[in-house]
């Protein structure tokens, strides 16, 4: 990956371009918390414009690593203000967001993501949602290209077996009501 | 089933870029005032700005139930904690000469090698502990920095021992329970190499120093406060050696808009020579301190003093609202 010098008006330039693709990035994994992605994406585009003089030619994938990080980040310390704030306050921090903006009859597809490890989880979505390709995905993911082609390979499995197992439990449902 | 299981997680995308608010489009009111905060202002002040506009925003609109700002939590005391003013005693030097004289003596000093830097103490007023305002104590915190073999960088954050303006801040500090002790694990933050502000050591000549500096901050347009936060930045990253230091004090003697405030003691206990210089571009005038160790040249430690205008923060003026020191107690056992 071919780094390019980056100006002021070419960073504005991949900010435009790429500002809502980051945004949703963060609303697919905050349940829909709009403002809240607002926030994170603020932080990713901090961090890329520290390094504007070395922005990869493709910015894209390279953004969504940085914003797992600033996610990654966020959920620990969102548990460290759990564990730490008081009772009454702990209980508005943790109550959840609006509940997703999911097309109708698709919870159970999230549902049944859910039952996956997070590394499965995030290989998934970066493919589904954000289109990756195995290329794309090895620099979000930051690993080889073949890695991420395993990752994806075997997380599609299971996800597969669960998805499975998650559709008959819901033809069984609709049979009994 | 007849489509395959991405496909099928495609169909359930929760924020499809077709539509809601983050359907892909032209950037909105915020995303623009967000791009110009971080062009205006660089990474950190950017942060710290849109809280301002925040606290702003509340305040105009007598709200206080926003998180992230220190509005949200009122107490007793009429104002939030703020430590005392470092005190320095002025000393009749011209800035050029004073730092021309350093930049000299350390020019002499041997050349080792830039190491990592280790650690650092540091207070904000906008930095929340445990992700509550604290306005009825000044907790510092205290930053160990590691650095692995492939660039990583890991900070690992503590609490310091909290501090109070009056015996009425502690009073409201013990009825809020104590929310945070000294010791406490504060998290832990990794800074991949790749992102690292200063990723190379730092140069030894002047010139090459201020274009250093200029990568990670714009010290062209941001003028001589810009210069003071990469100063700062730079000591978060490296303790520089001698040959260094001279290169650094030469970008500093060379700035306009520099006062040489005086001599006195950082909040650490160590003679230290200060430095000033103001902007308004974080909108409020705001006056940044380098406090500099009066035999070597190194930066002992940085501030942030709100002069004339609070704006929206709930502090009288002069205050200071940020402070770092470094090498004091951190990082070094």
């Amino acid at each position: 990956m071919q780094p390019v010098a980056s100006t002021d008006a070419e960073f504005s330039a991949v900010y435009t371009d790429t500002y809502w693709p980051v945004m949703r990035y963060f609303v697919r994994r905050l349940a829909g918390d709009a403002e809240h992605a607002r926030d994170l994406t603020a932080e990713v585009f901090a961090v890329a414009w520290r390094r504007r003089s070395a922005l990869p030619a493709e910015p894209l994938p390279w953004l969504y690593e940085v914003a797992r990080r600033v996610l990654s980040n966020e959920r620990r310390s969102e548990r460290r203000r759990a564990r730490l704030t008081e009772a009454v306050r702990q209980q508005e921090l943790v109550q959840q967001p609006d509940p997703v903006h999911a097309p109708q009859g698709t919870d159970w597809v999230h549902h049944a993501l859910e039952h996956l490890s997070e590394s499965d989880q995030e290989v998934l979505r970066l493919a589904a949602w954000e289109e990756l390709t195995t290329d794309q995905l090895a620099v979000a993911l930051r690993c080889s290209r073949s890695a991420a082609a395993m990752r994806l390979h075997r997380a599609r499995e299971r996800f597969r077996a669960v998805l499975d197992r998650e559709h008959e439990l819901q033809q069984a449902r609709r049979r009994s009501r | 089933m007849t489509i395959d299981e991405l496909e099928l997680l495609a169909r359930a995308d929760p924020a499809p870029a077709s539509s809601g608010p983050w359907s892909d489009r032209p950037l909105d009111g915020r995303a623009r005032q967000d791009l110009e905060l971080l062009r205006e202002h660089g990474p950190l002040q950017a942060l710290v700005r849109r809280r301002w506009l925040l606290g702003a925003a509340a305040a105009a609109a007598g709200v206080l139930a926003l998180s992230a700002v220190w509005l949200v939590r009122p107490v007793d005391p009429a104002y939030a904690a703020t430590p005392p003013p470092a005190e320095f005693s002025a000393i009749g030097a011209d800035p050029a000469t004073l730092l021309g004289d350093l930049a000299s003596e350390a020019a002499e000093g041997p050349a080792g090698e830039a190491e990592p830097a280790t650690g650092w103490e540091e207070w904000s007023l906008s930095t929340q502990v445990a992700g509550v305002d604290v306005t009825s104590a000044v907790v510092p915190q205290e930053v160990a920095r590691t650095v692995a073999a492939d660039g990583d960088a890991t900070l690992r954050t503590v609490a310091g021992t909290p501090s109070f303006p009056s015996q009425e801040y502690e009073r409201a500090w013990r009825r809020d329970g104590e929310p945070v002790s000294a010791g406490d694990d504060l998290g832990t933050l990794t800074v991949p190499a790749d992102q690292a502000l200063f990723p190379d050591p730092p140069p030894t000549t002047a010139e090459a120093m201020r274009e250093y500096l200029a990568r990670a901050h714009p010290l062209d347009e941001g003028g001589t406060s810009q210069l003071f936060v990469a100063v700062t930045d730079l000591a978060r990253e490296w303790t520089l050696d001698a040959p260094q230091r001279a290169a650094l004090l030469e970008v500093l003697a060379a700035a306009p808009d520099v006062e040489v405030v005086g001599e006195g003691v950082d909040r650490a206990g160590r003679p230290g020579v200060a430095l000033a210089t103001e902007s308004d571009r974080t909108g409020l005038p705001t006056r940044y301190l380098l406090v500099l160790d009066p035999a070597s040249g190194a930066v002992l430690a940085a501030e942030q003093q709100l002069t004339t205008d609070p704006g929206a923060l709930d502090v009288p003026v002069p205050s200071t609202i940020a402070y770092t020191l470094f090498g004091a107690r951190t990082g070094d056992g």
